[in-house]
């Protein structure tokens, strides 16, 4: 031991730390993890800074209401104003318990719906999968304010809306009251159908990989079918659920479309009316307080569900073991729920796409009588008294080229998403209960809370200088699949994280004993296995992306125009139905996508596709 | 160990990443801040002296060739000169040279926040087959955020301003210079002055008190204040001011107006107006009423006619309508006439405005789009019943009521009293609404 001179310990201790350390940066969740912080830096943790800069740094427009203020200095003006000031409760307490309500209403809403015919569709003998499938997606293809919209036709109460009365009142004489015309209940029921599609996508694809073989023991068992259900099943679904917990809370937490349309008659505000309220007005100090404050509470029950679902994490259900996939039988419960699915798909998805279908062959806006039919908005020649000349949308230029960008963004944008995504999954679970993926887990979900059009106004601050070697991407086509990427992030990471939990960590291990390096790994065994995340994710941002538009509309030029920009263009003047065949050649699109992506699920698990269809 | 190394290396990470990304995140300063990059010249000694010796160099060709009017950075002063604008702008234009400027430049990009816009932008090709017109529809907000957002950061991309959004403009835009006036010498004498501050306007419309014409032979008020009367509390429909900056707007446009609110006040009350502690005048009074008599809130404005005006209704309620809606009364499709002769005026004349915006890559096509629009042919998708021409000597769109009657009986929309008051006329109308 004397040979060893002190500093020759410390030197090999040093050395041995060194070792670890690049051990341990060179595993491969550890290093990926790494580089997902530093994308999420620059996507996310910069915007948001930014925007917290702007509530606390005195703006031009602040000098107005803080005039012996000047320019660029620190103020709390606008976090006293809207935490503690005379407007606080209005502006800011009032609309953030309604959006709370709203936003548990309306996922426990979708939790059921969602749930159930994820369910129904992959684990029992209904009829007609396919089609659910299909139809399942078509309300979130759809306008948000679809639904409200359909709502207010029916339930409408002339005493918050004037104009004739609705169909309820009109067949019956009754007029409707007021809590089930407006306010919370019907945005509830609207937002809570519009964005079952989560739950839907993330719990048929978690029940597509659950081995059912687990819930074939219980049976043997002799537990009950209910029992099996609730003890078998849905523990195995729970990430996803969670999964879906976040997405349909948070959006519900930012959406404006329903809130406007049967909120704002009877004074029913919501943190994200507010928010645009005040961007409206230019007062973004207090639009950003609006924001961050949102921003808070969601993450805030991001880190409940994390508590709850990581305290029992391993749910590990694509094992080294062969399985099947048994389907239950309904029996007599068949027509019970064929019934139901009928119903409910029927009022949600074929009722307003007809209704919008419909509208589109109008000549003028609410007249349902035959002698109003044309096909003018679809094929009609420039006429200046119809549509302020605007020629019919077959045969205008702009959408051609505003189709092609809007598919082209939305392929570039959902693939380079549907990567970032199950690299995260990856990274956060088998990381998980380290810091590093707790860290990469908060970040990947914050860009789903920053309202799409602060994302845009950032963006354009951010991207018209060159940036981080990057050269100024400000007109290009580019910044818009990048920003669509980090706004969709979130979406790739839960669907990542939620197909992830449930491959078993025995089978890389083996592998890796095998002598697979980890590019081998992630290649033969982690992607093939996770590949229907990995198509949920890139559908639900192909979806999303293709029907964006507040996100994008500061960012696009008129050479990279998309459609949904389009839609926005022909609302503005009134040209309802023109804007409403905009929609329709949008969902036509996105069912093709849909149609097309589906189909590369059969690659990987072919039992479990076998079950879907 | 392993917890403090990846501290260490996110802290280091993140710091490094701090200090690259920096300079993106643009000040809220003005672009004046860019200058102090001045670290370099304390380590070199004799740089520091050279522009001591070149100083008198760089102000020779100042003198010579023209003094920085603007006060605003060369690069900007220079393309004001050149393009006589702001300072440098004379008032009359060389057409000829311009048309070819404008030809040489082949393209513009219009920000507009009319889907009329792309019309006019293809009679303009026709005329100017040259010149590729991409007209851009964005809305009335997303052109002021755009616009605001291009400035700041430097990236000048769009050429003209062709929208409304007047407070902004008359309490940011215009005097920070992120958009130019220009008014065509063709025009420039006809158009009253009033019509071309801050920047010239490019077509006018009006907001007015209005009711059901199934349910009444005439306007059921006569005096502004009966509206905050108990008899049409949370029966009168409005857009949203909440959502629609420029409903706040106009309805502030009477708040302006205290001394006329006043008189109409003792018209109607036979007394002076009793104000209260937070209404310093009438017109904040009216406004506060106003508010307590519980209008009803409607998202959009087609919304707010099929409230108070869709055939065959029973009950009766007023609304704040616009007389660019009309056409749907004679085509049958609502039922509604305008309060003109309500005391003291029938409602708010809007303006939408066109000018160049600044450090334009193509100012000469932006030079003749102005000057095309403010021709009866270029401003025709827009001249139907309800919009009218800021320049007198062109007639009202046909079967329209005389520009004098409507301009006649409405106030102006106050850009600089809206853009001065807005964020508190919006907290005091939420804080008394219903209340």
């Amino acid at each position: 031991m004397s040979t060893y001179s002190l500093a020759e310990a410390q030197d090999s201790l040093w050395l041995a730390r060194l070792r670890r350390f690049f051990r341990w940066l060179t595993t491969p969740y550890v290093f990926l993890s790494l580089i997902m912080v530093v994308v999420m830096f620059y996507l996310v943790i910069i915007p948001l800074w930014s925007m917290f800069v702007t509530t606390i740094t005195v703006s031009e427009l602040d000098l107005r209401v803080i005039p012996e203020a000047s320019l660029g200095d620190m103020t709390s003006y606008h976090w006293r104003r809207m935490l503690i000031g005379q407007i606080a409760k209005i502006m800011t307490y009032e609309p953030l318990v309604n959006s709370l309500v709203i936003s548990l209403g309306a996922t426990f809403l979708a939790l059921i719906m969602g749930g159930g015919m994820a369910w129904l569709v992959v684990r029992t003998d209904i009829p007609g999968k396919e089609i659910i499938h299909m139809l399942a997606t078509v309300p979130y293809i759809m306008p948000s304010w679809t639904i409200s919209l359909a709502w207010k036709v029916i339930f409408k109460s002339t005493s918050v809306s004037g104009g004739v009365p609705g169909l309820l009142q009109f067949f019956t004489g009754i007029a409707p009251p007021i809590w089930l015309s407006n306010g919370a209940l019907p945005i509830i029921i609207a937002c809570g159908l519009h964005y079952y599609t989560f739950y839907f996508l993330f719990v048929s694809a978690a029940l597509l990989s659950i081995d059912s073989s687990l819930e074939e023991a219980g049976d043997l068992a002799g537990a009950s079918r209910g029992r099996i259900l609730r003890k078998i099943t849905f523990p195995l679904v729970l990430p996803a659920i969670a999964s879906g917990f976040i997405m349909t809370f948070s959006k519900t937490m930012g959406t404006f479309g329903g809130p406007n349309v049967l909120g704002v008659p009877v004074g029913y505000y919501t943190l994200s009316t507010m928010l645009r309220s005040n961007m409206g007005i230019g007062n973004y100090g207090d639009g950003f307080v609006t924001a961050i404050v949102l921003i808070l509470f969601s993450m805030t029950t991001v880190m409940i569900n994390q508590k709850l679902i990581g305290t029992r994490r391993s749910y590990e259900t694509i094992g080294g073991r062969g399985f099947m996939a048994q389907k239950m039988k309904l029996r007599g419960w068949r027509p019970v729920f064929i019934v139901l699915i009928v119903i409910v798909q029927f009022s949600i998805a074929i009722l307003p796409l007809a209704v919008l279908i419909y509208s589109t062959f109008m000549l003028r806006s609410g007249n349902y009588s035959l002698s109003n039919f044309t096909l003018h908005h679809w094929i009609g020649q420039s006429d200046l008294s119809i549509n302020q000349g605007d020629p019919g949308i077959l045969l205008n230029k702009a959408i051609y080229r505003a189709a092609w960008n809007s598919i082209r963004l939305s392929l570039w944008a959902s693939f380079i998403g549907g990567v970032i995504g199950v690299i995260l999954g990856y990274a956060i679970v088998k990381g998980r209960g380290t810091r590093l993926s707790k860290i990469v887990e908060q970040l990947a979900f914050i860009p789903y809370l920053i309202p799409g059009i602060a994302f845009g106004a950032v963006y354009i601050s951010m991207f018209t200088k060159s940036f981080f070697g990057l050269p100024p991407l400000y007109g290009t086509f580019a910044l818009l699949v990048v920003v669509s990427v980090a706004k969709h992030i979130p979406h790739s990471s839960r669907t990542g994280v939620s197909s992830m939990m449930q491959v078993g960590s025995e089978l890389e291990e083996a592998a890796a004993i095998s002598g697979a390096n980890a590019w081998q790994r992630f290649k033969r065994i982690i992607f093939p296995l996770t590949s229907p995340g990995f198509v949920s994710a890139f559908l639900l941002n192909f979806i999303t992306t293709m029907r964006e538009l507040s996100l994008i509309i500061l960012l696009v030029t008129p050479a990279t125009a998309v459609l949904s920009s389009m839609t926005m263009r022909y609302i503005e003047n009134g040209n309802e139905q023109q804007a409403n065949a905009v929609i329709i050649v949008l969902i036509v699109l996105v069912l093709i996508g849909n149609a097309i992506i589906s189909r590369f699920r059969g690659g990987s698990l072919k039992k479990g596709l076998e079950s879907s269809k | 160990m392993r917890k403090i190394s990846l501290f260490l290396l996110i802290i280091i990470a993140i710091s490094m990443l701090a200090a690259c990304a920096q300079p993106a995140v643009p000040d809220v300063v003005e672009p004046v801040v860019e200058e102090p990059v001045v670290e370099e010249p304390v380590v070199e000694e004799p740089v520091v002296e050279e522009p001591v010796v070149e100083e008198p160099v760089v102000e020779e060709p100042a003198e010579e060739v023209v003094e920085n009017l603007s006060g605003y950075d060369d690069a900007k002063d220079e393309w004001l000169r050149v393009n006589q604008l702001g300072p440098y702008d004379t008032g009359e234009q060389d057409w000829d040279a311009i048309e070819a400027a404008a030809k040489a430049e082949g393209l513009l990009l219009v920000y507009a926040n009319s889907s009329k816009t792309p019309s006019a932008a293809e009679a303009f090709m026709e005329l100017y087959p040259e010149i590729e017109v991409q007209a851009f529809d964005l809305g009335g907000d997303d052109v002021t955020l755009k616009t605001r957002e291009e400035q700041k950061a430097g990236a000048f991309t769009g050429d003209v301003w062709h929208s409304s959004g007047g407070p902004v403009l008359k309490g940011e835009f215009v005097p920070n210079g992120y958009v130019w006036k220009f008014v065509p010498d063709t025009v420039a004498d006809d158009i009253p002055d009033y019509f071309q501050d801050p920047i010239l306007v490019a077509r006018l419309g009006s907001q007015t008190w209005a009711y059901n014409s199934e349910l009444n032979d005439t306007c059921p008020i006569t005096n502004i204040w009966e509206l905050t009367e108990p008899q049409w509390h949370s029966k009168i429909f409005i857009e949203d001011p909440l959502n629609d900056a420029s409903t706040l707007g106009k309805l502030m446009t009477f708040v302006y107006h205290a001394d006329e609110m006043a008189e109409s006040y003792k018209e109607f009350y036979g007394t002076d107006p009793v104000l209260d502690d937070d209404t310093p005048d009438a017109g904040w009074l009216w406004f506060k009423r106003l508010a307590q008599n519980n209008p009803i809130p409607q998202p959009g404005g087609d919304e707010v006619n099929n409230a108070f005006a869709t055939p065959g209704m029973t009950e009766n309620y007023l609304a704040f309508g616009s007389y660019g809606k009309y056409p749907a009364v004679l085509d049958g499709d609502l039922a509604f006439e305008l309060c003109w002769d309500l005391e003291p005026v029938a409602g708010v004349a809007t303006q939408s405005y066109i000018g160049i915006l600044n450090q334009a890559r193509h100012p000469n096509a932006a030079k003749l789009w102005i000057k095309f629009i403010t021709t009866l042919e270029g401003s025709k998708p827009w001249y139907k019943m309800g919009t009218y021409l800021p320049n007198p000597t062109y007639d009202p769109p046909k079967d329209s009521l005389p520009f004098d009657i409507v301009i006649g009986s409405t106030w102006p929309f106050d850009d600089g009293f809206v853009w001065d008051n807005i964020i508190q006329a919006r907290d005091f109308y939420l804080i008394n609404l219903g209340r």
